[in-house]
């Protein structure tokens, strides 16, 4: 569904992303760990359109994306929920979601945010309240259903434990499980390597703008030590 | 002071103050989606009433066909500009940008000049018939449509932001462009509508203004002037500010008439910013970081 190819990124004189090679099939779940600044978030906004592919090539269902404006790969189904939250705070939590769908996604809006409400009940709860008055695990709820309501294809999240309490953490991975059990592909940046392998089918290493190791997420952890070494020290797993 | 004076300060104030708060307005809608002042934002009223005037007087069309051409031409040389000019430059810093849109008035206001002539432009208000007398005060017909259609509009642009998926989609993008783009959103569009839309505000603000004041190439910079004041005066980037900062403005001005001389009243206005921005930097209505971006409330 997904397949880059010798993906570069380059800002200004800056390598954020050297070498990269993958592919995601439809229904899959990969994650792609990696210490601060290994070029994760970078693959992923090359992919979305938003950061420059310097040379390489990223196909999404048989058909070239590098270049396209970023509004025109959301079009195709191609959806990421980015870092740090981004919710649209002075708009409420409903106008939030209906974004989301604007020009994505088919269908009546009152379905769509039924679907989104009906599996964060929450959301639903606190639709009429100013989103940049929700708390910091509600936020993160809240872009994952306005990246939804769009029906995407591919669903990209790029680091979604960012800054939540662990019980939180926990809450949006069995969320995301959820999604899987529906055929949900998803492709997952996580800094949280415990956490993602547990969750992904499959896994990627990066560190320095290069994938170092690639796999099945249980290989993966049957290695730690070296997946370990990857992550800079700092990481365990 | 006597009742009918005052009165009549208020007529004045409101009439001018909608005005002020329509630039007001164009201003904000340009300055959200794109972090720059329009300088070029008076040449859009001027505009409005010279265009006006030359299709209801050279070229004899009627008085509504002559007002909703006006107001398509001048929201279309809001596209050329945003065309033309500031997407090409969309990398450049908001000071350059401001600069192109400082000469784009200069522009406007010279080819202006050669075009029709140093001549105050005029046409007849919308509909003909003496001023009403209130207790003493002189209420004009047109200040009347002033004041209406004002008021209108602002109404219609509080319900465009908050019930219309397009304008859900302008305050998005002014929000946060990139999580708007990732939506599926046309940044590019939304910011070229917003263009198109200040536009046609502005060129509003002159067919309705010109049968009270004339329209002159050369006023653009004070209405210019005027409605950043307003902005300024309410806070910057929020539409009820531009509009609680225009009536203010408009007020402000009325009053000063009746105690300073009349020559004075661009003066006042000029001070009131200065003010302003010494006492309350963030405006009346609140900080600019917390209120910008938050046009539908």
């Amino acid at each position: 569904m997904l397949n880059v190819q010798s993906l570069a990124v380059h800002y200004g004189g800056i390598v954020a992303v050297r070498d990269v090679s993958f592919a995601v099939a439809r229904g899959e779940c990969v994650a792609i760990i990696g210490p601060n600044g290994a070029g994760k978030s970078s693959t992923l906004r090359a992919i979305s359109g938003l950061a420059p592919v310097t040379s390489g090539s990223i196909e999404f269902e048989g058909k070239r994306i590098d270049g396209l404006p970023a509004h025109m790969i959301a079009r195709l189904g191609v959806a990421q929920v980015p870092e740090g939250r981004h919710v649209f705070g002075p708009l409420t939590v409903e106008d939030n979601l209906l974004l989301g769908r604007s020009r994505l996604g088919t269908g009546k809006p009152a379905d769509g945010l039924e679907r989104v409400y009906s599996v964060m009940p929450k959301l639903r709860d606190r639709r009429m309240q100013k989103a940049g008055s929700l708390s910091g695990g509600e936020q993160q709820m809240l872009v994952i259903g306005r990246a939804l309501i769009g029906e995407p294809k591919i669903l990209m999240l790029d680091e979604p434990s960012m800054g939540l309490a662990p019980q939180i953490v926990d809450a949006v991975f069995s969320l995301l499980d959820g999604l899987r059990r529906t055929g949900q592909t998803i492709l997952l940046v996580e800094q949280n390597a415990t956490q993602a392998l547990e969750f992904a089918d499959r896994s990627i290493v990066l560190n320095v703008g290069e994938v170092r190791m690639a796999g099945a997420s249980s290989d993966l952890r049957a290695r730690s030590d070296v997946v370990s070494a990857y992550l800079g020290g700092t990481e365990h797993i | 002071m006597t009742s009918a004076e005052i009165l009549q300060l208020l007529i004045t104030g409101l009439t001018v103050g909608s005005i002020y708060a329509l630039v007001g307005l164009g201003f904000n809608l340009i300055f959200n989606a794109t972090d720059v002042i329009n300088f070029a934002q008076g040449e859009f009223v001027v505009l409005g009433g010279i265009l006006t005037a030359i299709a209801v007087g050279t070229a004899g069309l009627p008085l509504w066909l002559a007002v909703i051409v006006a107001i398509v031409l001048v929201g279309a040389l809001g596209a050329l500009i945003d065309f033309a000019a500031i997407s090409r430059v969309r990398r450049g810093s908001v000071m350059t940008l401001a600069m192109i849109t400082l000469g784009l008035a200069v522009i406007v206001k010279t080819s202006l000049l050669l075009w029709v002539g140093p001549d105050p432009l005029y046409f007849d208000p919308f509909t003909p018939g003496p001023p009403i007398r209130i207790f003493g005060a002189v209420l004009q017909l047109q200040a009347i449509w002033v004041i209406g259609i004002g008021v209108l509009v602002m109404v219609a642009l509080k319900f465009f932001f908050s019930h219309s998926r397009v304008g859900r989609e302008m305050l998005a993008c002014a929000i946060d462009r990139e999580a708007a783009q990732l939506m599926g959103i046309n940044v590019g569009a939304t910011v070229r509508l917003s263009f198109i839309l200040s536009g046609a505000l502005g060129g509003l603000a002159g067919v309705l203004i010109t049968p009270l004041t004339n329209a002159t190439y050369d006023q653009g910079f004070t209405l210019a002037l005027k409605g950043f004041a307003a902005c300024a005066l309410g806070g910057f980037g929020r539409a009820s500010s531009a509009i609680v900062g225009g009536f203010a403005l408009g007020l402000i001005e009325a009053a000063s008439v009746a105690v300073l001389p009349s020559g004075l009243k661009d003066s006042v206005a000029l001070s009131v910013l200065i003010l302003a921005l010494m006492i309350r930097p963030s405006g009346l209505l609140g900080g600019r970081e917390e209120r910008r971006h938050t046009q539908a409330m």
